[in-house]
């Protein structure tokens, strides 16, 4: 059996006032038409209109299988559908993930990243107490309650903690934990460790050890240390840029460099 | 205002024991009152390099105790008598000391010493968290090699977080000494630059000691090298003690014997 798997962006929304509900359709059109929509309430003739005409592609009254944090999450897919995947846009990649949710297997393998998440996040929170510096604790521990706040502001990615921000060498020994997305603009030591459930930015030199099993990782050429991403080793001579994007295409790690000014 | 001054560096071997001698050494010959204490409980070296091993009669955790006085235990330097010298214990391990202790000790060494310098034991074990905890500031001592950098890294991470002014939000003030530096193994890029090992670690530069055979045998005589006027070593180490007593002494980056002038000049105003 062949298999391969992907990243679906979903954007859960209910509907309440059917005529709020299509405004806010078309006034975000291009945005949701790169997410597979999990609709959750009455469905109107309109908006079951509009929703064909645009082309958007959507469940209905669906529980997904969702990991308690992070955004994007593998997806199986069976061999026969991997021919037309191939064909299709990313965009449309959505709607194949959605015939895919009911299956057994896909459910099984999310409930396992579930459950890893949140054991991994437990013990997150332990190794923070011990965690020696003190200015690096703060905001590390990003609790439950800041994230609600964000759900408004960050409607594309409801359940994602924010970004943080390290903004102090990482010395030998120390170590950042996060299940969200870091940034650390300062130089990762050998001996020191970065371990993010999002994606990794670092800006200054690397010599310690980065994992990340986020979206992408950005980082500088790396002479000594190692990165993992979803667990892959990244050779450092294929980090020949300046600053380097990794991410995972069509389940190929690709390797692209990237523009400093885009940070600006 | 008395300063203590704990000499820290991860790894062992580097010239920590020797660094604290000279430093010591230089700082009385400059005509200031400094006492350098044996904090490696249980593996004391520097009174060997002091010279003074067969003066030792109490020590450190005897005067802890209170089962000595602390002006029986110091000993004063037969080199110069602004120096003095508080032995380790030789025959108890790390686990005697404590904090309250340790305070007390100190309070007392300020009293009567501009400088008091602490020689850490290697590691980052609890010896070295009880040497680095009351100090005002540290000199870490680096060889140029990857390991020897890494090592006091960790140091400096812990120094950071576990000493009293780490704690209270402040931050211990930090030296870094580069100690046995082959000017021609780094010219070749067969050890690691200033430079280089400056930007991994962030902390300011006291001195750059090169490399020299009689160190050892200085060590080993219990004449430390910083009393050798033809030494290079002790030349470096004569400038990180004006350094340490508020002089402005530009740095020096140990040259290759066959460098020209211009390239002298060059290192003389970095």
């Amino acid at each position: 059996m062949k298999c391969s798997q992907y990243n679906v962006k979903v954007f859960e929304i209910g509907i309440e006032d059917p005529g709020t509900f299509l405004k806010f359709l078309e006034a975000n059109r291009a945005l949701l038409g790169q997410h597979l929509l999990s609709i959750h309430g009455e469905m109107t003739e309109e908006i079951y209109a509009f929703l064909e005409s645009n082309g958007l592609h959507y469940v209905l009254n669906m529980t997904l299988p969702q990991a308690k944090r992070g955004v994007q999450r593998f997806r199986m897919l069976r061999p026969e559908d991997e021919a037309q995947t191939a064909q299709e846009s990313a965009a449309s990649e959505g709607e194949k993930s959605k015939a895919e949710e009911t299956d057994s297997l896909p459910k099984e393998l999310a409930e396992v990243r579930d459950w890893l998440r949140k054991k991994r996040g437990e013990s997150t929170e332990k190794e923070l107490q011990k965690e020696e510096t003190k200015t690096l604790e703060e905001g590390v521990s990003a609790s439950d309650e800041s994230l609600s706040g964000q759900v408004e502001k960050d409607e594309e990615f409801p359940e994602a903690p924010p970004l943080k921000i390290v903004r102090q060498a990482l010395r030998s020994g120390q170590s950042v934990r996060y299940d969200g997305s870091l940034l650390l603009t300062e130089r990762i030591n050998s001996g020191a460790q970065v371990a993010a459930l999002g994606s990794v930015i670092a800006l200054g030199p690397v010599e310690g050890n980065i994992s990340s099993t986020g979206e992408c990782v950005i980082v500088p050429p790396i002479r000594r240390g190692t990165l993992l991403f979803h667990g892959r080793t990244i050779e450092n001579d294929a980090l020949i840029h300046p600053l380097n994007k990794i991410t995972f295409v069509d389940d190929q790690v690709v390797i692209q460099p990237i523009n400093k000014k885009e940070f600006h | 205002m008395s300063k203590v001054i704990a000499v820290i560096s991860g790894k062992g071997g580097v010239g920590k024991t020797t660094t604290t001698a000279n430093v010591g050494l230089g700082i009385a010959r400059n005509g200031r009152q400094c006492v350098v204490v044996d904090f490696d409980i249980g593996q004391r070296n520097l009174d060997m390099i002091l010279g003074l091993e067969n003066r030792v009669v109490y020590d450190m955790v005897q005067v802890m105790d209170e089962e000595a006085r602390l002006d029986q235990a110091l000993i004063r330097s037969k080199a110069n008598s602004n120096l003095y010298f508080l032995p380790a214990s030789q025959t108890k391990d790390k686990s005697v000391l404590e904090s309250e202790k340790i305070e007390k000790l100190l309070k007392d060494l300020r009293k009567r010493f501009e400088y008091v310098i602490l020689d850490a034991p290697a590691g980052i074990e609890s010896g070295f968290e009880h040497t680095i905890e009351f100090a005002d500031e540290a000199i870490i001592v680096v060889n140029p090699e990857v390991s020897s950098i890494r090592d006091s890294d960790r140091a400096i991470g812990i120094l950071d977080s576990k000493s009293r002014k780490g704690k209270e939000g402040g931050e211990v003030k930090k030296h870094l000494i580069i100690n046995r530096v082959d000017p021609g193994m780094v010219e070749r890029g067969e050890m690691l630059a200033t430079d280089d090992i400056l930007e991994i670690l962030s902390v300011d530069l006291l001195g750059i000691v090169p490399e020299d055979k009689g160190v050892i045998d200085a060590s080993n005589q219990g004449h430390p090298v910083v009393l050798d006027d033809e030494s290079e070593a002790g030349a470096a180490y004569r400038r990180i003690a004006k350094r340490l007593c508020g002089e402005r002494i530009p740095l020096v980056e140990p040259q290759a014997k066959k460098e020209g002038l211009v390239g002298k000049l060059k290192g003389l105003f970095r």
